[in-house]
């Protein structure tokens, strides 16, 4: 055994043997195990970039959209905070009553929760009026740009023998705008 | 190891040595013993040697020649014509026939003196020569050696054929071998070459010598020789010349060597360099392999952090598209909201103009309250008029209504009929401002 040891070219061979495994199990065993591991990743993350850059590629026409949504939000949010607004809301009716000749006798308005993501102002008007005025208004009300919902009509003839006779309206409205 | 300085008169042993190899020391194996031939700046330096100093010598990095003569080899050189391999082959069982040597233990070679002359030198390795060629293989592998028969014919033709004016007598003597070569009128002959085998005593050699090649004319006498650490008497021997050559001026000396034994030797080499050569060429292949694997290894992590660097920036930017997402929602949130109020949205106005179309003119609306789904509403009656066709009107054009009273009274003096009625099932399009 010494005397084979001590022959050049089996510590030669020794050598040589020695580096091949120390490459076999250093270097390319673990290769081996990684690259299946990272292949596998690179398709996952090459099927979650094409889908990215599908979405970014319409990103242009997305944001052009997000501003026409933002805007329109905007608009919405305003008509919400006007319609919430006792002050604004009471110009507005009141505009609209003029217009029509309709005299307002009384008014009543309650703020109170609808539901989780909703809330509600009630509002409640006696109004005074002709006819053919109170059609009208009724037209212009439903026509015009607002949150009113309309929920309840009480019309009275008070005048039950003229022609021309004045009615008493009974509104119940309510605007709804979600919960802030 | 012999030789006759005084015979030599133009050149020296060291001379020829350091022709022939200048760079190598040489381990001669003849007789019992082996001798170490050094050459230093001083001179040439021989002496026997012990087989422990033969160990370092061989693991010392200049590895000595070693060259074998008998009893470890037989050597027979004689003169020949050019002869081809397989006649060379046939020239040495036929002139050697006596030897019991395998052919892979058997070494010739051809020296060409001219394109039709050359000279022949066989040797044929002894039980022992193989013996000890394999003891020094175990301390070395790699052991260079040749016959010393040739070794030093190639060296004296060598240094002769650059030293034309040279006469003389050059021998060498091994323990159990000798070759004489003349030197005459600047011409070089080789006057005999033999082997001695392994007998003790000279004369029991010179013997075997007669008995072997049976030359008896030719005689010449030795007058004085030298045995490393032995002197023997000048005048006890006597040896008969077995071949001779005479060369001319133009001769040129070309080698030409069928050497089997070289050839088993080198098959033997070729075994212990093979295991190490395909072993070298495993590890290429295997570094090769590695390299190659790292580098897909590499290419891939640096696609996955190119491919993670790319996702993030993509991300950043689809960000956005959440955004749109959350102003979608919202929007469609409000959106869905204004419709429902659209949807839902009473239009009393509708209702009160298709009353007024379908009531007669006896009849109008005292009080008429609208809601979700149902009306109520009281008529006056100035006249007597048959209700059940109006209701049945209202049924078809309106809604499904019933009379829920019906009664006198009085306004003003006045008497007049009082209907209250209900509907219930109305006809979307007459409540609700605006339908799909």
């Amino acid at each position: 055994m010494k005397t084979w040891i001590n022959q050049r070219s089996n510590q030669i061979t020794v050598f040589l043997v020695g580096i091949i495994i120390i490459l076999i199990f250093n270097f390319i065993l673990p290769a081996y195990e990684k690259l299946p591991y990272f292949n596998q990743k690179i398709n996952e993350l090459s099927s979650k970039q094409r889908q990215l850059q599908k979405s970014v590629l319409h990103l242009p026409f997305h944001q052009q959209k997000i501003k026409t949504i933002k805007k329109s939000t905007l608009e919405f949010q305003q008509l919400i905070d006007q319609s919430t607004n006792i002050r604004h809301l009471q110009n507005e009716l009141g505009k609209l009553h003029r217009k029509h000749h309709i005299k307002i006798q009384t008014q009543k308005t309650d703020q109170q929760p609808f539901d989780d993501i909703l809330d509600r102002t009630i509002i409640k008007m006696s109004l005074k009026g002709k006819y053919n005025n109170m059609i009208s208004y009724f037209q212009d009300f439903n026509s015009s740009n607002n949150l009113y919902l309309l929920t309840g009509i009480t019309i009275v003839n008070s005048n039950p023998l003229k022609k021309d006779a004045l009615l008493l309206t009974n509104l119940e409205m309510q605007i709804f705008y979600p919960k802030k | 190891m012999i030789y006759n300085p005084t015979l030599i008169k133009n050149w020296s042993a060291k001379h020829i040595f350091q022709k022939r190899n200048s760079e190598k020391d040489m381990l001669v194996f003849h007789g019992s013993g082996a001798s170490y031939i050094q050459f230093d700046p001083a001179g040439i330096r021989i002496a026997e040697i012990s087989e422990t100093k033969i160990q370092s010598l061989l693991h010392s990095k200049q590895r000595p020649l070693i060259l074998l003569s008998a009893p470890y080899i037989n050597s027979y050189v004689h003169e020949t014509i050019i002869l081809s391999k397989k006649e060379l082959n046939l020239a040495d069982s036929q002139t050697l026939s006596f030897s019991s040597s395998a052919e892979n233990h058997r070494t010739i070679t051809a020296i060409e003196l001219n394109d039709k002359k050359a000279l022949t030198v066989h040797s044929h390795l002894t039980e022992l020569g193989i013996q000890q060629l394999d003891t020094l293989k175990k301390i070395k592998s790699s052991v260079i050696w040749k016959p010393a028969v040739l070794y030093f014919l190639q060296s004296f033709l060598l240094v002769s054929k650059q030293n034309p004016q040279w006469e003389g007598i050059f021998r060498i003597f091994l323990s159990n071998e000798m070759m004489e070569i003349h030197w005459h009128q600047s011409y070089p002959r080789l006057q005999h070459s033999f082997f001695l085998h392994q007998n003790l005593h000279p004369e029991k050699n010179i013997q075997h010598i007669n008995e072997i090649f049976n030359h008896k004319k030719s005689q010449i006498t030795i007058k004085s020789f030298q045995l490393i650490n032995q002197k023997i008497d000048k005048d006890t021997f006597q040896y008969k010349v077995l071949a001779g050559l005479q060369h001319s001026e133009s001769r040129k000396l070309k080698s030409k060597t069928q050497n089997q034994l070289k050839k088993s030797k080198s098959v033997k080499i070729i075994k212990t360099i093979n295991r190490n050569q395909v072993l070298a060429f495993l590890l290429l292949i295997t570094l090769i392999w590695t390299a190659w694997l790292n580098n897909q290894v590499s290419e891939a992590a640096e696609s996955k952090k190119i491919l993670l660097s790319s996702i993030e920036s993509l991300k950043i930017q689809a960000k956005k598209l959440d955004e749109l997402t959350k102003y979608q929602l919202e929007f469609h949130k409000l959106q869905a909201l204004k419709q429902t109020i659209r949807k839902l949205q009473l239009a009393p106005h509708f209702i009160l103009n298709e009353l007024d179309k379908l009531l007669p003119k006896n009849l109008w609306i005292q009080e008429i309250s609208i809601s979700h789904g149902n009306i109520f509403f009281e008529l006056l009656d100035n006249e007597e008029t048959e209700l059940s066709q109006l209701i049945e009107l209202f049924n078809s054009k309106i809604g499904k209504t019933n009379l829920d009273k019906s009664e006198v009274t009085k306004i003003k003096h006045i008497t007049l009929k009082k209907y209250t009625l209900s509907m219930s099932n109305i006809h979307p399009k007459l409540i609700y401002e605006n339908l799909d």
